[in-house]
């Protein structure tokens, strides 16, 4: 269980360390990539990682000065972009990659900082008694469902599997 | 899909593996000053690329159903200094973490990277019935294991001073 304030403080402290990952690998990668479209997504989900890390850094405080923590983040605010069947670039970059550029391999790398964010979030999720805590966490869980979704049916499409 | 097929379908994940591994170190490369740390960044890039190439080797002996021999595959070579405490950066590089975030991240996707690899290559070795592809799956997984080690030792070396800096955010 999670319920002791310094394990807690280890959890949060890997959660923020996890969508630190996020925010500089997708700003890294939106610096790199060529496609409009492409670019301002990839941007955007360095922005949502970072709104993430804010969240998580008010709960790091919280436990730090002993206060309680109140979950209040409700919506996401955005539209999920994942029900588009190219979701990340543009449909017309599709006639410009070739198998070996480095846009699909960010989308790979992508899904593997998202299911390793989902994984954690899901583990730590089920440890914890606390109400607000164990929503977040979960809350968590969903939105970074939502990257991946984005991130494999990108991947798909640009594949020609879509 | 027979064997052939399967085998092919195998190599070819594992070239994009190796890929990826090539795309994030180039980029880890491109963002990274620290002189000690480029230089690492290229040559893990370098190793990667070499590992494309014996993969690509393998593919066009399955696809030309020519006999693959693995010990073409010369030693493990690497200019990484697992054990030491610093081995992608240099040690005054600790100093500046406070205006150097993005290597720590370098350091954690590298990590997933390098452990994704091991665990394809693993996997595949266990799962393949030819000799010389499953002692190259092998070799290859060690080969990133070494990969593996030097990235953990150094971010073991940086962590506790990145914790203990005072505000590191962006926001």
């Amino acid at each position: 269980m999670l319920e002791r304030p310094a394990q807690l403080l280890k959890v949060v402290r890997e959660a923020i360390d996890v969508e630190k990952d996020g925010y500089h690998f997708y700003q890294a990668a939106a610096a790199r990539i060529r496609d409009g479209k492409g670019k301002e997504v990839f941007r955007s989900l360095a922005q949502d990682e970072l709104d993430h890390w804010q969240v998580l850094e008010g709960l790091k405080q919280a436990i730090e000065t002993k206060t309680k923590f109140k979950f209040t983040h409700k919506g996401k605010g955005r539209k999920s972009a994942a029900r588009s069947k190219s979701p990340i670039f543009s449909a017309g970059f599709k006639s410009k990659i070739k198998e070996d550029h480095f846009e699909l391999s960010a989308l790979r790398i992508g899904q593997l900082l998202e299911r390793n964010a989902i994984e954690f979030y899901g583990k730590h999720a089920g440890k914890t008694k606390n109400r607000d805590l164990k929503a977040l966490f979960n809350f968590l869980v969903a939105w970074e469902k939502d990257h991946l979704q984005a991130l494999v049916q990108q991947e798909r499409f640009l594949k020609g599997k879509l | 899909m027979d064997k052939k097929e399967q085998l092919l379908k195998v190599v070819k994940n594992a070239i994009r593996v190796e890929y990826d591994g090539y795309q994030f170190y180039r980029l880890a490369e491109e963002k990274t000053s620290d002189p000690k740390g480029k230089e690492v960044f290229a040559s893990l890039a370098k190793d990667e690329t070499n590992h494309m190439q014996i993969l690509k080797g393998l593919y066009q002996s399955v696809k030309e159903e020519e006999e693959f021999k693995f010990d073409q595959v010369k030693e493990i070579t690497s200019i990484l200094q697992t054990t030491s405490e610093s081995p992608i950066f240099s040690k005054e590089f600790k100093d500046r973490l406070d205006k150097s975030q993005f290597e720590m991240t370098a350091l954690s996707v590298g990590i997933l990277l390098e452990k994704n690899s091991i665990d394809f290559y693993k996997r595949s070795a266990l799962e393949t019935e030819e000799k010389d592809v499953k002692m190259l799956f092998t070799y290859l997984a060690d080969w990133e294991g070494e990969h593996l080690r030097a990235l953990v030792n150094q971010q073991k070396y940086l962590q506790e001073d990145y914790w203990t800096e005072a505000r590191l955010y962006p926001f």
